[in-house]
C-alpha cells in the first residue's frame, strides 16, 4: 500500500484512510477502566454454583461415591457423581485433576463444603506418563473400554511401525523424494534430540461456564472461541444434536491464546450435567490449580532430526520424527501438532527429500490442547536450533545458510501442488537484520558477562485448514441513530479483531469507526461461521466478510443518495457518515434509511477461500549471560513479520510484542512441571511467568507487506504466526553466548550456570 | 463462621488476643494468611485484624532509634528517609514482590510469618533489630535473630503479638546493600543476602561487618564465618572473594522448586562476594 500524504489525505474520502492506520483499540478504555464484563463477572440471579470434588490419582477407577453426606448440607441441590454424568463419562479418572463428583448449591461456599463431605473408594490402576513409553505394547491402556472417546474425530492411518502399538491418539508419516539418496549425498549429516514443555496459558480469568437448559437446548455462557468445534464437540460427547448446543458469548471475550479454542471435558459436560439435573441455570468456574491441571497445556514433545546438506550449505534431506503427549483425553488437537510439524520444514525450507513420522499418545497426564501456534512452535524450536546446529557443523554462516535455502513466492513445496503466493521471508530476514544491527550495544568488558546473538526463521499458515475450504459470514446493520451494527463469528479476545472489524466497515461506507458496534458473538445469530476466532483466521477471512458486506452497504447507500441527491451513484461520496454530490449538497446516511425496512438497513456478507496462506517471520535476538549465577538476560529482540498487510500496524505490534513475551516464558521459564502425573508447580507462586521486567529492554517490531492476494487489502494472519521464531532465537542467541546448545527447555538459571561450570568444559 | 474483629487500639488488640488464644489469628496484610486461608491449611474461629491501630503504625526515628510498627506496610517503609539513610532496607524492600503485595504486606506480618525467604529479615538482621512483643501483660523485647527459632516458628506465646521492631539506625559510617537472587523478578528468593558494613576511616579495611542470608535453612541466618573473615581485613576484592567461600559454613539450604541445595550455595557465595563489593562501592573507597 502507498501511504497518502497529508494533504493529499484531505481530499480523499475519509474511509481511505482507516485501514492502515493505527486506530485505538475499541474496547481499550472499558478494560483499562475495570468497566468490561468478562464472563466470571456474570452471576445470574437464580444461578446455583458448582464445585467439582477432583482427582488427586492420575489413574483409578471409581469404586464407590457416597453423595449423602453432601446432600444433608444446607443449601447443596444436586449432587452427582461422574458415572452419572451425561454423556460419555465413564467410572474412571485418567489424570491428576480429572472429575469424580459434582455439586450445585446456592452459594460457592456452600458448595466446596459439600464436596468436602463426599465420600469416595477409588482403587489406583497402573499408569503411564510419558508418550515414548505410552505406545508401547507393555503400557498401562488409558481406554481400554472407551473407544468412544479414545477414537475422538481421528483421520484415517495405518501404522507400520511395529513399536506404535498402543495408547495411539494419532499417527501421520509422509515420505518427499528419496531419502536414503538425500543422505547420502550430503557432506555433512547432523542429528539432534529435542524436546519441548507443557506450557499453560494462564489466562488471567480462569476458565468460566454458566450452563443453562432451554427445553432440550444447553445453553452456555463463557468465551469459547471455536464456536462450530465446541457445539460439535460438546453435543458429541453429551451425545445430543449439535443444534441443541447454543453458546454465547459474555460482553467481553476473556484472553485465550488457545486456551479458550474449545471446551474442556472438566468444564462445560460436568456445568451441563449439574444444570440438567437441577433444571437451573450452573456456574462452574475454575480455581488456578484447576486451570493448570484440569485444562490443558501445550503438548509436550519429543523432536528428533537429522538434516544432509552439501558442503556448500544446500539440504539434501531431512528426516523429522516427533512423539507428542496428547495426556489424558483427546481433543482433536494431537493430530494439529503432527500435521504442523509434519508442514512446517516444507514451508519455510526447500527440502528435495524429507521423511517424517508422527504418533500423538495417550498418558495419564494432564491433557494437552491449542496453544498459540499449535506444533509450530514446538517444531520451530527443535528445527531452528538444529539447522544452526548443522550451520555450525558445516563452517556456514546461520544466516547466509537459511537463505540459500529458504522458500519464495511461486514455489510448490512437494508435499502441495499449490505454488507458495506471499512471502516476504527473505525481507523479513534482511530487514530484521538491519534493524537488529542498529540496536547492537557496546561491549561491557565485565569478565562475568558473555553475550550472543541468535536468529530464527519461522511460520505458520492462516486459517486452519482443517477443511479444503474456509468461510464465513456477516451481517451489517445500519440504523436510525446512525450507528452500524456488525455480527460476526468473531470473538475478541484482546487481539483486537473488533477494532479492525469497525476500520473495515468504516473504511469501505465512509460511516467513523467510532459509529461502529460489534457484537459479541453467539450461536443464535443467524449466520454461519464454524471455526471462530482461531488459527489466526478472523482479520483474514472474517474480515473479508465483513468487507463485503460492507461494499454492499456502501453501495447501498450510494444508490439511495443519489435517488435523493438527484446525482449518479457514482459521484456520491460518504465521509464522517454523510452522503455528499459533488455540488456541495449533503445528506447524513441515517436519513437514508426508509420506513419501509423499519428504519433499518441490514446487509449480508460473506467470503470463502480454499488457501491457507502461510506468515513468516525472521526473528533476532541479544541475550547477556552472568556466568557466575547463570541468569540469562534478553536484551534485544527484534521481530521482523510477514503480516501480508497491516490494517492496523500499532496492533500488529502489540502481537508481535505479545508474542516475544510467550516466547521467552518458553524458552527461559515456563512449565507445568509433573511428577509421574503429578503437579509440582500448579500455582503462580512456583509457576514462573514473566512481567515486563523481563521483556527485552529493546524490542523493535518490522512489519512486512507482501501483499497476500487471497486476503482482505492483502492481509493474513500475524497472531499464531509470530510465535514460533521467538523462542529459537533465544536459545539460538544463548548457545552462541555460552557455545552450549540447550536442547530441552525451559533453560533456567541453574541450568546454565550447571553447565558452564561443568568439569568437562574446562 | 468466623468472628471477625477489628480493634483500633493497642489496648483493645492485647486483650481480644488474650480472649481467643489459639482459636484467634492475626490479619495485619493478609498477603501471607490469606493464602493459608485459601489452602485450607488454617481456619480460625476469631480473626483479629489490626491493619487500625495506630499506635502499631508508622515510622518512628528518634537520635539513636528507629521504630518500625507492626502494621507498617513495605509501601510506607519504602517511601520514608529510613529506606535511603539505610539502603539495605531500602534495596530490600524494592525487590519485594510486586506494587499490590507491598501496598498491603507490613513489616510485622512478615516478622510474624516467619518464612525463611522472606526479603525483609535479612537486613534486619544486619541491622542487629530487637523485635517488640506485646499483651495484657505488657511488653518484651527480643532480638530478631533469637525470634525466629525453627522453620516458619516464632518465639510468640498465644497471647502474643508483634507490635514493632526497634534498631540503631543513628550511625552514618555504614553502608549495606541487599542483593537478591529470583527465578522472575519479584519473585520469591532463591537466596537473598543483606550486608552492612564499616570500615577505617581512610576505607581501607573493615572495622565492623554483618551478613544475613534468605532462603538458605529453617531460618533467615547471620553469616559469621563470613563477618569473621573480614573484620580488620582490607577492603580489596580478593579478600572479599575469599571470605565470601566461607559462606557456605552458616547455611544449609533444601532442593526444592527454586533450585538445588548445591546452586543456592554456590549463590550464596556469589551474591556474599557482590553484596558486600556493592556496599564497599558505596563507602566510596579506592580500591
Ligand atoms: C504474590 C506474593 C508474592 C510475594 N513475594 C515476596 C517476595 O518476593 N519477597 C518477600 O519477602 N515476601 C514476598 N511475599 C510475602 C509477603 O512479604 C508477606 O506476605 C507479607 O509481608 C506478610 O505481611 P502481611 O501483613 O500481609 O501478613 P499477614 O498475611 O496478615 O500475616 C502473616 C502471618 O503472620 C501473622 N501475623 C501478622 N501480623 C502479626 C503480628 N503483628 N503479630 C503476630 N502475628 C502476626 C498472621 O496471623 C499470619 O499468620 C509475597 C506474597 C505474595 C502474596
Amino acid at each position: 500500500m502507498s501511504r497518502l500524504r497529508r494533504d493529499e489525505r484531505t481530499v480523499q474520502r475519509q474511509s481511505e484512510r482507516v485501514v492502515g492506520s493505527d486506530v485505538p483499540k475499541i474496547d481499550a478504555e472499558d478494560k483499562v477502566a475495570g468497566d468490561a464484563r468478562f464472563g466470571s463477572d456474570l452471576e445470574p440471579d437464580d444461578v446455583l454454583y458448582a464445585a467439582v470434588l477432583y482427582s488427586t490419582r492420575t489413574h483409578a477407577e471409581i469404586d464407590d461415591v457416597d453423595l449423602s453426606p453432601a446432600m444433608a448440607i444446607d443449601g447443596v441441590e444436586c449432587a452427582l457423581a461422574r458415572p452419572d454424568f451425561m454423556g460419555k463419562f465413564d467410572d474412571r479418572v485418567r489424570h491428576y485433576g480429572d472429575v469424580i463428583a459434582a455439586i450445585a448449591a446456592t452459594g460457592p461456599e456452600t458448595a466446596d463444603r459439600a464436596v468436602n463431605a463426599i465420600d469416595y473408594d477409588l482403587t489406583p490402576l497402573d499408569a503411564v506418563h510419558d508418550a515414548r513409553e505410552a505406545v508401547d505394547g507393555d503400557a498401562p491402556t488409558v481406554h481400554p473400554n472407551n473407544l468412544d472417546i479414545a477414537q475422538h474425530a481421528q483421520h484415517d492411518f495405518t501404522i507400520e511401525n511395529e513399536n506404535y502399538t498402543k495408547n495411539i491418539d494419532d499417527y501421520h508419516e509422509l515420505t518427499v523424494g528419496d531419502p536414503d539418496r538425500g543422505f547420502e549425498e550430503a557432506d555433512h549429516v547432523v542429528t539432534g534430540e529435542y524436546t519441548t514443555p507443557r506450557v499453560s496459558h494462564c489466562n488471567l480469568d480462569t476458565h468460566c461456564t454458566i450452563a443453562e437448559w432451554d427445553d432440550d437446548t444447553l445453553v452456555l455462557t463463557e468465551t469459547l472461541a471455536s464456536h462450530g468445534r465446541s457445539q460439535r464437540e460438546i453435543a458429541g460427547f453429551l451425545e445430543i444434536d449439535p443444534e441443541r448446543v447454543k453458546i454465547k458469548e459474555p460482553p467481553s471475550a476473556s484472553s485465550s491464546f488457545g486456551g479458550r479454542s474449545l471446551r474442556k471435558l472438566t468444564v462445560e459436560p460436568v456445568a451441563a450435567s449439574l444444570a440438567r439435573e437441577v433444571d437451573r441455570p450452573v456456574r462452574l468456574q475454575l480455581d488456578r490449580e484447576r486451570e493448570f491441571v484440569s485444562t490443558a497445556t501445550r503438548h509436550q514433545t519429543q523432536f528428533t532430526l537429522e538434516t544432509g546438506i552439501t558442503a556448500d550449505g544446500e539440504i539434501t534431506a531431512m528426516s523429522v520424527d516427533v512423539v507428542t503427549d496428547t495426556g489424558a483425553y483427546p481433543n482433536g488437537v494431537g493430530h494439529v501438532v503432527l500435521k504442523n510439524s509434519r508442514d512446517r520444514p516444507l514451508d519455510v525450507y526447500r527440502i528435495p527429500n524429507y521423511e517424517y513420522e508422527g504418533v500423538a499418545a495417550f498418558t495419564n497426564n494432564v491433557p494437552g490442547g491449542e496453544y498459540r501456534a499449535i506444533g509450530s512452535t514446538q517444531l520451530t524450536f527443535a528445527l531452528e536450533s538444529h539447522l544452526d546446529e548443522v550451520a555450525a557443523r558445516a563452517g556456514l554462516d546461520r544466516i547466509t545458510f537459511r537463505r540459500k535455502n529458504l522458500v519464495e513466492e511461486g514455489y510448490v513445496r512437494p508435499h502441495t501442488e499449490v505454488p507458495i503466493g506471499s512471502c516476504g521471508v527473505d525481507d523479513c530476514l534482511e530487514r530484521g537484520l538491519r534493524r537488529f544491527e542498529e540496536l547492537e550495544r557496546d561491549e561491557t568488558g565485565d569478565p562475568r558477562i558473555t553475550r550472543g546473538w541468535g536468529v530464527a526463521v519461522g511460520a505458520h499458515p492462516t486459517t486452519s485448514g482443517a477443511t479444503s475450504e474456509d468461510s464465513s459470514e456477516a451481517i451489517l446493520t445500519l440504523t436510525a441513530d446512525g450507528t452500524v451494527t456488525a455480527h460476526t463469528g468473531a470473538v475478541d479476545q484482546g487481539q483486537g479483531i473488533d477494532t479492525v472489524i469497525a476500520q473495515i466497515v468504516g473504511h469501505e461506507t465512509g460511516i467513523p469507526t467510532s459509529r461502529v458496534d460489534v457484537e459479541p458473538f453467539s450461536t443464535t445469530d443467524r449466520f454461519a461461521d464454524h471455526l471462530g476466532s482461531i488459527a489466526s483466521r478472523s482479520t483474514y477471512i472474517i474480515g473479508a466478510a465483513v468487507r463485503d458486506a460492507a461494499i454492499a452497504l456502501e453501495r447501498e447507500l450510494h444508490d439511495r443518495a443519489a435517488s435523493a441527491l438527484d446525482v449518479s451513484a457514482d459521484a456520491i461520496e460518504i465521509q464522517d457518515g454523510v452522503a455528499a454530490s459533488p455540488n456541495g449538497e449533503g445528506i447524513p446516511v441515517e436519513q437514508l434509511l426508509s420506513p419501509t425496512d423499519g428504519d433499518e438497513l441490514e446487509v449480508y456478507g460473506s467470503a470463502s477461500s480454499t488457501e491457507t496462506p502461510v506468515s513468516y517471520g525472521a526473528h533476532f535476538a541479544a541475550v547477556e549471560v552472568d556466568v557466575e549465577t547463570g541468569d540469562v538476560d534478553v536484551l534485544t529482540f527484534v521481530a521482523s513479520q510477514d503480516v501480508g498487510h497491516a490494517i492496523n500496524p500499532k496492533m500488529i505490534e502489540g502481537q508481535l510484542e505479545g508474542a516475544i513475551q510467550h516466547g521467552i516464558e518458553f524458552a527461559l521459564y515456563s512449565e507445568l512441571q509433573l511428577d509421574r502425573g503429578m503437579p509440582k508447580n500448579a500455582n503462580l507462586a512456583d509457576y514462573p511467568v514473566i512481567s515486563p521486567k523481563e521483556m527485552p529492554e529493546d524490542v523493535a517490531c518490522e512489519i512486512v507487506e507482501s501483499n497476500e492476494q487471497s486476503g482482505p487489502y492483502g492481509a493474513k494472519g500475524v497472531g499464531t504466526p509470530s510465535m514460533p521464531p521467538v523462542a529459537p532465537a533465544i536459545m539460538n542467541a544463548l548457545a552462541d553466548a555460552t557455545g552450549n546448545r540447550f536442547r530441552d527447555p525451559p533453560i533456567d538459571s541453574e541450568t546454565v550456570y550447571t553447565e558452564l561450570s561443568s568439569e568437562d568444559r574446562r | 463462621m468466623t468472628e471477625y474483629l477489628k480493634p483500633v487500639d493497642r489496648e483493645s488488640a492485647r486483650r481480644y488476643l488474650d480472649e481467643h488464644r489459639d482459636s484467634a489469628k492475626i490479619v495485619a496484610g493478609g498477603q501471607s494468611l490469606s493464602l493459608l486461608l485459601r489452602q485450607g491449611l488454617l481456619d480460625p474461629d476469631v480473626m483479629i485484624d489490626i491493619s487500625d491501630v495506630d499506635e502499631f503504625s508508622g515510622i518512628e526515628t528518634g537520635p539513636d532509634r528507629v521504630s518500625i510498627g507492626a502494621v507498617t506496610t513495605y509501601e510506607q517503609l519504602e517511601s520514608h528517609p529510613v529506606s535511603s539513610t539505610v539502603e539495605t532496607l531500602g534495596d530490600s524492600v524494592d525487590v519485594i514482590a510486586d506494587r499490590q503485595v507491598r501496598t498491603a504486606g507490613t513489616i510485622g506480618g512478615a516478622i510474624s510469618h516467619a518464612d525463611p525467604s522472606l526479603d525483609i529479615v535479612p537486613p534486619l538482621l544486619c541491622l542487629d533489630a530487637t523485635v517488640r512483643i506485646g499483651s495484657v501483660d505488657g511488653e518484651r523485647t527480643v532480638p530478631l535473630e533469637e525470634f525466629h527459632d525453627g522453620y516458619m516458628a516464632a518465639d510468640l506465646a498465644q497471647n502474643e503479638l508483634v507490635e514493632g521492631i526497634t534498631f540503631d539506625g543513628s550511625a552514618s559510617d555504614w553502608e549495606s546493600n541487599y542483593a537478591k537472587h529470583s527465578r522472575v523478578s519479584g519473585g520469591w528468593a532463591t537466596v537473598g543476602i543483606a550486608s552492612r558494613v564499616r570500615t577505617t576511616d581512610d576505607r581501607d579495611a573493615f572495622t565492623d561487618v554483618r551478613i544475613a542470608a534468605a532462603a538458605v535453612g529453617d531460618t533467615a541466618v547471620r553469616l559469621s564465618s563470613v563477618e569473621d573473615a573480614l573484620i580488620g581485613e582490607p577492603t580489596d576484592r580478593e579478600t572479599v572473594a575469599d571470605a565470601a567461600s566461607n559462606a557456605t559454613a552458616d547455611i544449609d539450604p533444601l532442593d526444592d522448586l527454586s533450585g538445588s541445595a548445591e546452586y543456592k550455595k554456590h549463590l550464596a557465595r556469589t551474591l556474599v562476594e557482590r553484596s558486600i563489593n556493592r556496599t564497599v562501592d558505596r563507602t566510596g573507597g579506592v580500591r
